[in-house]
């Protein structure tokens, strides 16, 4: 018999494949809804769907999509380049992570505050020009605790694949809701304040200084530092760069649909592009309804292209401008794939007519529904 | 999240509040009134904590 694989704790590479769905959304980075491109990043920042950098004190980066492993068809990634550097440490409070949230009822496989806590494994594809220590934080928000481990980048400007190994703790359960349960934050960046102490690697009460020690990529060192990471997956079961299964490439549409329960962009193509219809039902405001694509996880802030004037009130022959922009309306508590939205304007609207919620002349404008955590 | 203002937006034909029409870094955004497992709407709680307030709709 020829052993090819083994495995700790009971978890085998069929309970991996079990999974439905990867625990990361979009841990390929392919889905990037809001700007593919940021510069002069200095605080927090959503960068592709899911994922964002928690940055302070720690100079000024550019996110932009960058070229992926090709490994597993992983052809993207998050690449932050430093454009402002910051002498590395010299702000005590300097700290640069790059995050994804997830929901408590997305992490109860992992059992955590129960005696069948699992253990599991983070795996990632690295780049940077820089090699040393990073760290990877598991922060359960509900009860505030922290667990972090490091790993190393070996050779620079080659795409590593990493996996760090962890256990659920068998205290302090994760809500089961759609609220912040857990985060996981690479750190490439930080001061005393938060690499002050004793690295955190067993499950403890957050105390700052433990979150980011021994802690040596320090990207915000020089204008020549770039860090891309891609490949991103987390995993039940203990497994090395040897063991751990394939990233699991979802299509395209699987991936779009598990972002749009989190963000939801409807963008023009062209100008005066009709977003939904509805209906006057004063002389000042037109209510109609958006079609989400998935149930969003809670009621979604609405964000538009800006101005009042890139939208309009259409009836099919004429166009009454917004004099404000769209407006959410309450939320679907009982089925929330659909969205009530208002387009207001002066008075001119003919009641009980319909009209279209329409751009302007503009190939510019887009309504964002966003539900994040 | 820095929210700079906010009020609310009433549905002119039912003359109720639905949204809370708010800046957040300069950019004006909107959410519904019943959101409560939304960020946004915790944060406007939260600022309305620190002693600020939702003007009234027009």
């Amino acid at each position: 018999m020829a052993i090819t694989r083994a495995f700790k704790n009971g978890v085998n590479y069929d309970d991996f494949n079990a999974l439905k769905h990867p625990v990361f959304q979009n841990g390929s980075m392919d889905i990037c809804q809001r700007s593919t491109s940021v510069t002069g990043i200095t605080s927090e920042q959503k960068l592709t769907d899911r994922w964002s950098l928690n940055i302070g004190s720690s100079g000024a980066f550019t996110f932009t999509i960058g070229t992926g492993p090709g490994t597993f068809g992983l052809n993207k990634c998050i690449k932050l380049d430093c454009t402002t550097a910051n002498a590395s440490g010299s702000d005590a409070d300097a700290n640069m992570y790059i995050t994804i949230p997830l929901e408590g009822q997305d992490v109860q496989l992992f059992r955590k505050g129960t005696s069948d806590a699992k253990a599991f494994t983070v795996s990632f594809f690295v780049k940077s020009n820089k090699t040393g220590t990073g760290i990877v934080e598991i922060w359960d928000r509900d009860n505030d605790r922290i667990l972090s481990k490091t790993y190393t980048i070996d050779s620079a400007d080659t795409w590593e694949r990493k996996c760090i190994n962890y256990t659920m703790e068998t205290s302090n359960a994760l809500d089961n809701d759609n609220a912040k349960s857990l985060m996981v934050g690479w750190w490439i960046e930080s001061g005393a304040d938060f690499d002050g102490g004793t690295l955190g690697t067993s499950w403890a009460g957050r105390t700052d200084a433990n979150r980011a020690v021994g802690q040596t990529l320090n990207m915000a060192s020089s204008t020549d530092n770039e860090f891309l990471l891609t490949g991103c997956m987390m995993v039940p079961g203990t497994f090395t760069t040897e063991t751990i299964p394939d990233f699991v490439n979802e299509t395209f549409a699987e991936n779009l649909a598990r972002c749009q329960r989190y963000c939801f962009l409807m963008k023009a193509s062209t100008t005066y592009t009709r977003y939904t219809h509805g209906i006057a039902n004063s002389t000042e405001q037109a209510e109609g309804v958006v079609s989400l694509p998935v149930a969003m996880r809670a009621g979604p802030t609405l964000t538009t292209s800006g101005t009042a004037a890139e939208f309009a009130c259409g009836d099919g022959a004429a166009l009454v401008n917004c004099d404000a922009v769209p407006i959410v309306g309450n939320a679907s508590t009982v089925n929330p794939c659909f969205q009530d939205v208002f387009w207001p304007t002066a008075g001119s609207l003919t009641q009980t007519e319909p009209y279209a919620l329409q751009g302007g002349n503009n190939t510019n404008t887009f309504l964002r529904f966003e539900s994040e955590i | 999240m820095a929210i700079e203002s906010a009020k609310y937006y009433k549905d002119k034909s039912t003359n109720t509040n639905v949204a809370i029409i708010f800046v957040d870094n300069g950019v004006t955004k909107s959410v519904g009134v019943n959101s409560t497992d939304n960020i946004d709407y915790q944060a406007i709680q939260a600022w309305v904590d620190a002693g600020n307030t939702i003007t009234a709709a027009d």
